[in-house]
């Protein structure tokens, strides 16, 4: 685990300079309501998916909105120094576990207590249940551990690309993959030990 | 290429959903999925399960208030302070800096003049962004879309995404004098989707685009309530263009051209306002998906019926010859979006109805809601016919009838259809003609599904289809994948890799939802059952 924790750290950094690359070029041309709009308009659009992540994160409306608002500060604080058609959306998922993570520094590197669930999950994999409710669905991806459920949320519910996931978690996209791979399968485990509650047959035939 | 086993299969699965796969991998899956019927299985259950999740995932939402509280701490920000700020306004120079800062303001005020005369109705100013969109879409598109001979026609798929934009060529070409059009389409340029119309006057390129009033159109960011008034024409100049705009209470009617500012404006007023008394009256009709429209909405659809009659009269068309006499019976019509649903399961049967124009899908779906299209009806086919069959065989729908695109249908009760049978033997054989031709389409299915593999199914699918497509005078079958998938009883991801092998093959062309078959190539296909992967 601790090598994860160096690539995160080590390879974070060529991205954050690629969100910054151009500076300005239109700074001076413009006044700070027509920059503000500009913002806006290819900003705002995503408030709802940051506010779905950042619940998922605080579990709390008004912290989540919190959550939100200052991400959109700190990204207009810094709106000059991003270039127009770079990925935005991943840029402010970036900034969204920036400013939640810099807030609960404790919480950051917890890797470590999943590991025993991982060493249960890898082997086996069980197949997908047919009949499960939406609030199932929502319990089991509540009991996969967060290191693993944001990048499932990224992909499956706010449908990020793998590369954006890469670049808003500053991680490599290898470790996106692997990552997504065992938080799905870890929902699958779940979700068929529900069935097998319920009485359901999680095998197909 | 190397055949797929289980294990990668279902470790590239959910990538695959993902779509993060290259081609070549996406279709060694489908390959995979194509003959492990336990792997199809795996793949719909992981397909549901994404949808279930993103389903369950996307209902919180920060909702407008919370976009508005978000809104109001943006303003109150002071203007972000970046290092080109302080490079080039050192705090040192103070006299630098305010003749900069006079400079700007002097700048900002003539930009703001002449740039921007927006603000008359601030509430309805059009955003930087919708300009800079419109500019690029005339910029990139227009020019290349012009043609050169022939009258210019709005291609019918136009009506799929706003039933407004559908007759816009009409509307536009009887108000253009001087003007000649030269395009329509719809296109989409920076994520936002117009309809475009292009017209030349002399060497002069103008663009006519009319696209959603949505938040991102409005510098507002926010669609203020519809009070019925129009904001009037609006004029900005971006990267060399004029931009003249107009809007209704949905749309936003916009003008480019390379002209002054000053000829724009009247050709705005000549051209896009009449567009803009169009689109309202296309506003004022009911949008609801759910809705049935009533019988006749003399505003929009007079003219419409008046053109279609015409070319339901004309040659070119063969229509079941029963057609004149079941429209002679008393019958009331009705008219369906695309995706609407003109009756459903259960529905009391009552009823028999005609496609007067445009096409309907019969579909029957299982317990656990997998839907098979059991046929597909085009203008003058009967539908829902069973209504004639009795309380006994059909008192309710076992069936569902949903119009494949904006379809008119005519209904007639089955009392009023056996009352005119008494003395009209027409009516009743024109309906015993089309049940008959049902019936061996019925027997038809019934061999393929049992004889066939998949390969077969469809051929013959797309081999019935496009004889039927070419009756009434269209010259592709217009499916889209899920479609045909749901006519012959497969999933998608299978259809689509069994297109491209026909495809492969020369036996079909086809675009996203526009299936062109090559008639002969298919026939010879099916009579020498040269079947891949059989």
């Amino acid at each position: 685990m601790s090598v994860d924790i160096q690539r995160v750290k080590g390879n974070g950094r060529p991205g954050a300079v690629r969100a910054v690359a151009s500076e300005g070029s239109s700074v001076l041309t413009k006044d700070k309501d027509q920059r503000l709009e500009e913002f806006e308009a290819v900003a705002l659009g995503y408030a709802d998916q940051l506010f779905r992540v950042a619940l998922r994160l605080v579990r709390d409306h008004g912290r989540a909105e919190d959550l939100v608002q200052e991400t959109y500060l700190q990204a207009w604080r810094s709106f000059h120094r991003f270039e127009l058609g770079t990925n935005l959306r991943a840029w402010l998922f970036r900034i969204l576990f920036n400013v939640h993570y810099s807030e609960r520094r404790q919480e950051h590197w917890q890797v470590a207590s999943t590991e025993e669930a991982m060493a249960e999950t890898i082997a086996y994999d069980p197949p997908t249940p047919q009949h499960v409710t939406e609030e199932e669905v929502l319990s089991a991806l509540e009991r996969v551990p967060r290191e693993f459920q944001v990048p499932v949320v990224l992909a499956d519910v706010e449908e990020l690309s793998y590369k954006e996931i890469a670049e808003a978690l500053r991680i490599p996209v290898g470790t996106v993959m692997s990552r997504l791979h065992r938080g799905r399968k870890m929902l699958r485990t779940e979700l068929a030990s529900y069935a097998h509650a319920a009485g359901y047959s999680t095998t197909a035939e | 290429m190397s055949v797929m086993d289980c294990r990668s299969f279902k470790d590239l699965l959910d990538s695959y959903l993902s779509g993060e796969l290259a081609v070549e991998t996406n279709h060694g899956v489908l390959r995979h999925a194509e003959q492990c019927a336990t792997c199809r299985r795996e793949m719909v259950a992981r397909r549901d399960l994404r949808g279930l999740l993103r389903a369950a995932g996307t209902s919180p939402r920060l909702g407008a208030e919370g976009v508005e509280r978000l809104r109001g701490r943006l303003r109150t920000e002071k203007a972000p302070r970046g290092p080109a700020f302080a490079r080039f306004f050192p705090a040192r120079f103070p006299a630098a800096l305010t003749a900069a800062a006079t400079l700007i303001l002097i700048l900002g005020a003539v930009y703001f003049l002449t740039v921007s005369q927006l603000s008359r109705a601030s509430a309805a100013a059009l955003s930087l962004a919708l300009m800079s969109e419109a500019v690029g879409d005339h910029i990139s598109c227009a020019a290349r879309a012009i043609s050169h001979e022939g009258p210019v026609k709005m291609p019918e798929s136009a009506g799929r995404y706003d039933p407004a934009y559908a007759d816009l060529d009409q509307v536009a070409v009887g108000n253009a004098q001087g003007l000649r059009l030269r395009a329509a389409h719809v296109c989409s340029f920076g994520g936002r989707r117009f309809a475009h119309l292009v017209y030349t006057r002399d060497a002069q390129l103008i663009s006519l685009l009319v696209t959603d009033r949505d938040g991102r159109a409005l510098r507002s960011g926010v669609v203020p309530p519809d009070d019925g008034l129009s904001a009037g024409l609006q004029q900005a100049l971006r990267d060399h263009h004029t931009v003249s705009a107009c809007q209704t209470a949905k749309h936003v009617v916009l003008v480019v051209s390379d002209l002054p500012e000053k000829e724009s404006k009247g050709l705005t007023e000549q051209i896009a306002v009449p567009v803009c008394d169009h689109l309202r009256r296309v506003e004022a009709r009911p949008r609801n998906a759910l809705l049935r429209l009533g019988s006749i909405d003399p505003m929009t659809w007079s003219e419409n019926m008046a053109t279609s009659a015409i070319s339901l009269s004309g040659e070119e068309i063969r229509l079941p010859q029963g057609f004149p006499t079941l429209m002679s019976l008393p019958h009331t019509e009705h008219t369906f979006w695309r995706g609407t649903t003109v009756y459903s399961l259960d529905d009391p049967a009552t009823s028999i109805y005609v496609v007067v124009k445009g096409r309907v899908k019969i579909l029957r779906a299982s317990a656990n809601g997998q839907q098979k299209i059991i046929s597909i009806r085009y203008r003058g086919e009967v539908f829902g016919e069973l209504a004639l069959a009795g309380g006994a065989v059909e008192a309710r729908r076992s069936d569902e009838a949903v119009a494949l695109e904006t379809t008119r249908v005519a209904v007639i009760r089955a009392e009023d259809f056996w009352q005119a049978t008494h003395d009209n033997s027409a009516a009743l054989r024109s309906v015993l003609h089309c049940l008959t031709a049902r019936l061996a389409e019925a027997h038809r299915q019934i061999e393929s599904l049992v004889f066939d593999n998949n390969y077969r199914r469809l051929a013959r699918a797309l081999l019935d289809l496009s004889i039927e497509a070419s009756r009434v005078g269209e010259e592709s079958v217009r499916l889209t994948h899920e479609e045909l998938a749901e006519l012959i009883g497969s999933t998608r991801e299978v259809v689509t890799s069994m297109m491209i092998e026909l495809r492969h093959r020369g036996l079909i062309a086809y675009k996203r939802g526009d299936v062109r078959p090559h008639l002969p190539k298919l026939v010879q296909f099916l009579a020498e059952e040269a079947l891949p992967n059989s």
